[in-house]
């Protein structure tokens, strides 16, 4: 502030009154658009909400109805009770868990790598590991499978959850962004102290990356959590599947039963949800680099 | 001593990118290999292979329309699809990034429906969009317009699969709340001056600041966008009159319903070539546009 | 920049990446299946003391053999499928201890990725020892090898009673000659009807005599606009296109295979005649008008008047709460021949337990196996024993207005006026070139001869290559 506005008290005092009305204003159209995309993103969830509560004759009326005439709450019990959901998602869990701690650890090791060491061949082999990405994967889905096959793994986890500690393309990726984000100072001065490099990511790296591991975490729940293809190719007994294949239980021969389907989708949505707001304050306020620059 | 430190490096980078690199060779490789080794022949998956030689690379280059068809559709889409969700979805996130009440809710709103996927998505947004009754054209009329019939519209299917898959911006949205967390709050505090408008500290500070995670939605938006094909194949099996024929729809076809598993490795290639020139070109680009605050130890880094 | 970098990969990375190449498709080219498609040898000379049947095998009652084994069964799964089939797999642990049966949904539903599935598990040498086709890989498994010959089975088990399978199954089951499967369902196209919309337009009930021109000035009747030109009601349900092209005498494939005579007059008529109740007439939803919800969805919705299909469309229907509905057969054109479709239950060419696999396949497919399940659900029984008896006879949804809903497909069975999609090892490819073509029919970018003419060309192109 220049000297000539602290001069006058009522100036300021003035200046302060507008800061805050702009702030005000400010909050409010941000809240106004927010609210507005809220809507549109919620509207198709209201549909399903709706649906699920239909009797299955009701799903398809003319004209559309959004309240449903009777609402029919039995469907939620409906949908565990021929299909043993309790199982699949117990699955469901132990094999999204295991999948988020590996990625987690996997993806920021391997990311370390290509982000701040130094060794021949890194960038090609990065290039290479992007590339990993870009062969659409039906045409590797059974030399694959079949490999698992001679190792005897078929019908097992391990082939849905090995690849998460094996690092994952995607993944890495984003956290070798993150990583080449961070100014260097805190590792030259770490090294200075003598920290071997695995101290560094340990005890430097992984903090400072708190908001991308929580974004790791976010992104491999919800892709284990909704994986259809893996437990489809790779599991073969009830008593393994997931959640994913217990969904199609309401496609049958005769059509779908739309009611259960919403239902049974809206049940499983609500784990992910759970985990992703808990996973917010890791988002808030992320003062990261107070001190650094001082 | 400077050499014995270098090695030691260049014996750690390899020993922790280890954990990829073993999955790479072991569970990888072989099957990428083993793919380029079936594009040369005819492959039914039930019977053994037939060498075939160079046949199915002539055929999808030279006598095949629907390869040139299914790969235009697949890169409109994607020319639209990438863009406008990368803006969105900054959009979105440096809003949800703003100082207010009620950010949990708001960002669990925004992420919702990323969680959500398969048939029920696709018999909501076939809802969405009916012609007559759906909220979409409901909306349209609002404001007087008269919407077409989306799906069933060769001219408009594809544009409907495109908004569709803005729905889903949330998950980039994350994305851009990690980075934008990683931008320095007294970055921000020095920018500010009472009475200046806040876009010279967006351009200045925060865009800057982004570019490594923009980087990162482009080149892996590139790579999804030309690899969606399951909406398509529920909601609207590649047509009307191949209005919404991806490329990898054609692939799965051949794959897993022509008993082309040959052919279709092929295409897979195709595919693969494709995304990887335009992943090349971004990564040439962005010496020019991303900034990296630990960039002075590293050179040359995309 | 990073590529322009020299790559200096070191002699021994690229030697182990090779060992490890050649080792994966080492591994990936013997995991191929063995199966070549030439015949595997009749069980007979390998199981030569296997009895047959009982000391005094009941006329119903599958007989219990020696066999003995475990086999794994595979079929889509699902809410409905699951509870059918628990009977059936409980009361044969108790007839047949020797053999251990594990009834598995694929947890794909009723869409293409049990297909997805079921293929990769074939290709992968480690398939169910008994599963179902779905339409559209009869032929091409057939073709592939993929079955095991059921004849000498069937030849040596009296207890089979294979003449009390409707023909059209049976024929159905064949492919070349071999027998591949045993039907464990299946039924053909009928015409359900809304019958509080036919009485309110004062519409006479479809019936066996009724035909193409009479169907015509039902459905325009049915057919009402309100004041903006929407339609409140439609008259007709899409048609399938097939049973229209045989009612009217025409045919997809000559006897060989080898040519389509979708270009012929008799085929051209039928498409005609469907496109101009699609374009000309209105009377039946268009594409838009569909985005929604489906034809059965529609007619569930009340909106439809008529709706082709199966019987086990009773599945969604047997929920209507607002109006009556019945069926009728399938309209017929000069003829009537109506599509039908199978539950082809076959054995693995490559199950390790094939005698004990027949087992559970026969007891699938027997009266009584099929009894359990279809009682429990809508489907329709591939005997003819089963379709007399009073459980099917007499079974009633709530709002069905007469047990038509049951007998009219029993009966157009019974008068041989059923036909199964032909059998095809291109039968999926053909199908996507038909089905993308007839896009033009639904709304009407291109005439009927036009849209006839390009089938064939697409479909003779696919035939020769």
């Amino acid at each position: 502030m220049s000297a000539a506005t602290v001069a006058q008290p009522g100036a300021r005092a003035g200046l302060l009154a507008s800061r805050v009305v702009r702030r005000r204003l400010a909050a409010g159209a941000v809240h106004l658009v927010l609210l507005g995309g809220a809507v549109l993103m919620l509207l198709p969830l209201a549909w399903m909400v709706s649906t699920s509560l239909k009797d299955p004759g009701d799903v398809f009326l003319f004209p559309p109805r959004w309240v449903p005439d009777p609402v029919r709450w039995a469907n939620y019990r409906d949908i565990f009770t021929t299909v043993p959901f309790g199982r699949f998602v117990l699955n469901t869990v132990v094999i999204t868990l295991l999948d988020v701690v590996g990625k987690a650890l996997s993806c920021s090791l391997v990311a370390f790598s290509f982000a701040r060491l130094r060794w021949r061949g890194r960038d090609v082999l990065f290039l290479v590991m992007l590339a990993t990405l870009m062969l659409p994967h039906h045409v590797t889905l059974i030399p694959q499978f079949v490999l698992y096959k001679q190792l005897g793994l078929v019908d097992t986890f391990v082939p849905l959850v090995l690849p998460n500690f094996l690092g994952g393309p995607f993944l890495t990726f984003l956290m070798r962004q993150f990583f080449m984000g961070v100014p260097t100072e805190l590792d030259d001065a770490a090294r200075m102290d003598g920290a071997s490099t695995f101290q560094i990511y340990w005890r430097i790296m992984l903090p400072l990356a708190r908001p991308a591991l929580a974004a790791v975490a976010i992104f491999t729940f919800n892709a284990s959590w909704n994986d259809f293809l893996g437990p489809l190719i790779y599991l073969h007994s009830r008593e393994n599947y997931t959640i994913a294949l217990g969904l199609r239980s309401f496609q049958q021969e005769h059509g779908t039963d739309w009611n259960l389907l919403m239902a049974a989708a809206l049940v499983a949505m609500v784990p992910v949800l759970a985990i992703f707001f808990a996973a917010q304050k890791y988002f808030i306020q992320g003062i990261v680099f107070t001190g650094v620059k001082g | 001593m400077a050499t014995a430190v270098r090695r030691r490096e260049e014996l750690e980078g390899w020993l922790f990118v280890s954990p990829w690199l073993i999955g790479f060779v072991v569970f990888t490789l072989g099957p990428m290999l083993a793919a380029a080794a079936f594009a040369f022949t005819d492959w039914n998956l039930l019977q053994a292979p037939q060498w075939v030689g160079l046949a199915n690379v002539r055929t999808a280059l030279l006598d095949d329309p629907l390869v040139w068809v299914s790969l235009r559709v697949t890169t409109v889409y994607a020319l639209f699809s990438v863009p406008l969700s990368i803006a969105l979805g900054v959009g979105i996130a440096l809003l949800l990034n703003a100082r207010i009440a009620g950010l949990r809710f708001y960002r669990t709103v925004y992420y919702l429906p990323s969680v959500l996927s398969g048939v029920a998505v696709a018999l909501l947004w076939r809802w969405l969009y009916s012609p007559d009754f759906g909220l979409v054209n409901g909306i349209l009329a609002l404001v007087g317009l008269r919407g077409p019939a989306w799906l069933a519209d060769e001219n408009w299917a594809l544009s409907a699969l495109v908004i569709m898959s803005l729905w889903h911006v949330g998950g980039g949205v994350i994305v851009y709340l990690a980075g934008l967390q990683g931008v320095p709050t007294d970055l921000y505090e020095a920018a500010e001056v009472d009475g200046a408008p806040w876009w010279p500290r967006f351009v200045n500070v925060t865009v800057p600041l982004l570019t490594p995670v923009l980087f990162f939605q482009l080149v892996v938006g590139i790579i999804a966008a030309l690899q969606v094909f399951t909406q398509a194949l529920i909601m609207t099996n590649g047509g009307p009159h191949d209005a919404t024929h991806f490329f990898m729809l054609y692939l799965y076809r051949n794959a897993f319903q022509f008993f082309k598993m040959g052919y279709a490795s092929v295409l897979g290639w195709i595919l693969f070539v494709y995304i990887l020139a335009l992943t090349l070109v971004v990564f040439r680009s962005s010496a020019l546009w991303v900034y990296y605050e630990g960039e002075r130890k590293i050179q040359g880094a995309g | 920049m990073m590529v322009d970098r020299a790559v200096r990969v070191s002699r021994r990375s690229v030697l182990g990446m090779g060992l490890a190449t050649l080792g994966t498709a080492l591994v990936a080219a013997c995991g191929q299946a063995p199966a070549t498609g030439t015949p595997t040898a009749p069980p007979a000379a390998a199981e030569p003391t296997r009895p047959v049947g009982g000391a005094a095998p009941s006329a119903q009652a599958p007989a219990t053999g020696a066999a003995t084994g475990t086999v794994t069964f595979m079929v889509p799964g699902g809410q409905q499928e699951d509870s059918d089939f628990q009977p059936v797999f409980d009361e044969f642990a108790k007839r047949f201890p020797n053999v251990k049966a594990t009834y598995t949904g694929a947890g794909t539903g009723y869409t293409p990725q049990y297909d997805d599935k079921l293929l990769t598990m074939l290709a992968g040498n480690t398939a169910p020892d008994v599963f179902k086709t779905l339409q559209g890989n009869f032929g091409a498994l057939s073709e592939r090898g993929a079955y095991r010959d059921l004849d000498p089975y069937v030849k040596a088990d009296p207890t089979v009673q294979v003449d009390d399978f409707f023909a059209p199954h049976m024929e159905s089951c064949r492919y070349k000659g071999k027998l591949n499967a045993l039907p464990n369902d299946g039924a053909p196209q009928g015409t359900w009807y809304n019958v509080d919309l036919f009485k309110k337009e004062n519409v006479a009930l479809p019936d066996w005599d009724w035909d193409w021109a009479k169907l015509l000035d039902a459905s325009k009747a049915l057919t009402k606009r309100d004041a903006g030109g929407r339609a409140t009601s439609f008259g007709l349900g899409q048609p399938s296109w097939l049973p229209w092209v045989w009612s009217n005498g025409g045919d997809m494939l000559d006897a060989d295979g080898k040519t389509c005579l979708l270009d012929k007059r008799e085929a051209v008529e039928a498409f005609s005649w469907i496109q101009d109740r699609a374009i000309k007439d209105r009377v039946i939803p268009s594409p838009a008008e569909l985005t929604e919800m489906n034809a059965n969805d529609m007619f569930t919705s009340g909106r439809l008047a008529t709706s082709f299909g199966p019987r086990g469309s009773l599945g969604a229907f047997r929920n209507i709460k607002n109006f009556t509905f019945d069926a009728a057969p399938l309209i017929k054109g000069k003829k009537r021949v109506s599509l039908m479709g199978v539950g082809w239950t076959s054995i693995w060419s490559g199950s390790k337990a094939p005698d004990a696999a027949f087992v559970l396949t026969n007891w699938v497919c027997s009266a009584e196996g099929q009894k359990l399940r279809i009682s429990r659900g809508f489907a329709h029984p591939s005997r003819q024993s089963l379709v007399t008896q009073d459980w099917y006879v007499n079974y009633k949804a709530d709002k069905s207005a007469t047990n038509g809903i049951n007998t009219v497909f029993s009966e157009t069975l019974k008068r041989g006026e059923a036909r199964v999609w032909p059998a095809h090892p291109k039968e999926k490819e053909i199908t996507v070139a038909i089905n993308k073509q007839l896009d033009s029919l639904w709304d009407g970018k291109k005439p009927a001869a036009q849209i006839a003419k390009d089938i064939a060309a697409d479909v003779n192109k696919i035939l020769q290559s």
